[in-house]
């Protein structure tokens, strides 16, 4: 029983082309009766009871494109000021089958106004959600407002237990990115490998390191190696942004995906592009010979 | 407007209107930490202050006289005034609030920088709160808008120097919101904002030339 569950786990694994959404429930061939009905079981609970995950943080940081590049999805990211202005939920279909649940959340912080309409959308989200993906900005550095927000909206309706137990099981339910390191400085994007230089890989770190001393206070058990830094726009590290959600949501870790996009579809150099296709397909072929094995 | 030109047109513009009251004008650069105030400076006048990329680069006021106009007896002395950001930490804003308090009564010219993106204003509002009652009313306003480069789609322009057509775009709309957020308690108007790149030398002459007509713009408010 403990082979096939592996085997099943194994087999949420890419290769879109070999497993279609569509065939989800139909397992590979010669699959035991206890393998396809723990299939059954893990398909039906999935659809029945997606797991959900927020994406919250100031307007502006880039939320919506994270999801879009997250989840393999597009939605449309407007780059005018309006951005996000209610809760959207959206509903993404699982390569092995099922749905996940994403709340895309409107920015606060953006104007005393806007405040005070989105604070209470907060309010009503948070409570049901497994998992609450935190982002900021990397070239930016006004973490007093990010003090604000988590301290006063995002962990008191995170708190299942209103002692200081719930306020710690909440901050655990909450993964803090770092999104756009791309446009930190001095250093530029290394556009032919997409990849950050040397230059911005020191000062990434040493952002990391401020972020938690100013957050320390709200957030205590937060390190500097939590801490996701991660480029949405460039596809740079979305997929330990993706670990880091799915190792934080507990009982719903689960049922979440396991795959984010190909950051090296963006590389300018033929080489490292030829290389990545060269490791895909690797993975590919021994990922098809377990699955032989089995049958 | 190349520099060159500006520089010529900004004497003309000084000899017509030689610097009413007091000689000096005293220019003061406010906004949340790390948006780029010191960056700005150096920037605009050639200075060399300290900045830094990961850590808040000023802890206190730091004042510098430069000259505008660069030739004949109309050089107009300008105090070009420093300040750490807002927006740090709760700790440092409680200890800030005293030194923008002594600072802002002084100022003849107040450049209020903002960082084009994220979009967080929030800060900005409860610091206008707080702190606009020290803005004697002769003061001229400017709003300097920062890191318009990496706006929206991040697709500068880099052959003319210039936004893209849908950075364009955005600083508009980012334009009009700001109007509406800063104008109940700042008199501005859409002309007061200044989209601006210290890095890509990008909106430095108007806001050069803003400053240098400070006096000018201050009799005017304070006709208004």
């Amino acid at each position: 029983m403990i082979e096939e569950f592996r085997s099943l786990m194994q087999s949420r694994w890419p290769s879109r082309r070999e497993r279609p959404s569509s065939r989800a429930t139909a397992g590979p061939a010669g699959e035991s009766l206890e393998a396809k009905k723990l299939r059954q079981i893990i398909d039906e609970e999935r659809t029945k009871n997606p797991p959900k995950v927020a994406v919250i943080g100031k307007a502006g940081v880039g939320k919506t494109t994270t999801i879009n590049n997250l989840f393999d999805a597009t939605f449309v990211v407007s780059h005018s000021t309006t951005g996000t202005r209610s809760a959207q939920v959206k509903d993404f279909v699982l390569e092995g089958g099922g749905t996940l649940r994403i709340v895309d959340m409107p920015g606060l912080g953006e104007g005393l106004k806007e405040d005070a309409a989105f604070e209470p959308i907060y309010v009503k989200e948070l409570p049901a959600v497994d998992v609450a993906l935190y982002v900021l900005q990397a070239d930016e550095r006004f973490l007093a407002e990010d003090q604000r927000i988590l301290a006063e909206v995002v962990l008191p309706a995170m708190c299942r237990s209103s002692n200081r137990q719930g306020l710690r099981e909440a901050a655990g339910r909450l993964v803090v990115g770092l999104n756009k390191v791309d446009l930190m400085r001095p250093g530029a994007w290394d556009t032919r490998i997409n990849y950050p230089t040397k230059e911005q890989e020191s000062t990434i770190e040493r952002r990391c390191k401020a972020i938690v001393q100013a957050l320390g206070r709200t957030l205590p058990d937060l390190s500097a190696e939590k801490i996701v830094y991660y480029s949405a726009d460039r596809r740079y590290r979305l997929p330990d942004l993706l670990l880091q959600v799915v190792s934080s949501a507990g009982d719903a870790a689960w049922k979440l995906p396991s795959r984010a996009r190909d950051p090296w579809e963006l590389a300018e150099d033929p080489d490292a592009r030829a290389y990545a296709k060269e490791r895909e397909q690797a993975y590919k072929k021994k990922h098809r010979g377990k699955q032989f094995k089995e049958g | 407007m190349t520099g060159l030109e500006a520089r010529s047109w900004l004497k003309t513009v000084l000899r017509q209107s030689p610097a009413t009251g007091s000689s000096t004008i005293r220019a003061v650069f406010i906004g949340k930490t790390g948006v780029g105030k010191s960056s700005l400076i150096n920037a605009l006048f050639g200075l060399h202050l300290i900045t830094d990329d990961a850590a808040p680069g000023t802890r206190a006021v730091d004042v510098n006289r430069i000259e505008i106009a660069g030739s004949g007896p109309g050089n107009i002395p300008v105090d070009i005034v420093d300040t750490p950001g807002f927006s740090e930490s709760r700790e440092t804003d409680s200890r800030y609030r005293r030194l923008y308090a002594a600072e802002l009564p002084k100022a003849d010219h107040l450049i209020w920088t903002v960082q084009a993106h994220p979009r967080v204003f929030r800060p900005d509002q409860v610091a206008l709160q707080q702190l606009g009652r020290y803005v004697k009313p002769t003061c001229a306003v400017t709003v300097a808008m920062t890191h318009i480069d990496t706006l929206g789609p991040n697709d500068w322009d880099d052959i003319k120097n210039s936004p893209s057509v849908a950075q364009l775009k955005a600083i508009g709309e980012l334009a009009t919101s700001l109007e509406e957020k800063f104008s109940e308690y700042l008199g501005i108007s859409a002309a007061d904002i200044v989209p601006c790149s210290s890095t890509r030398n990008f909106g430095l002459d108007a806001l050069r030339l803003k400053i240098a007509l400070s006096n000018r713009v201050n009799k005017r408010r304070a006709e208004l």
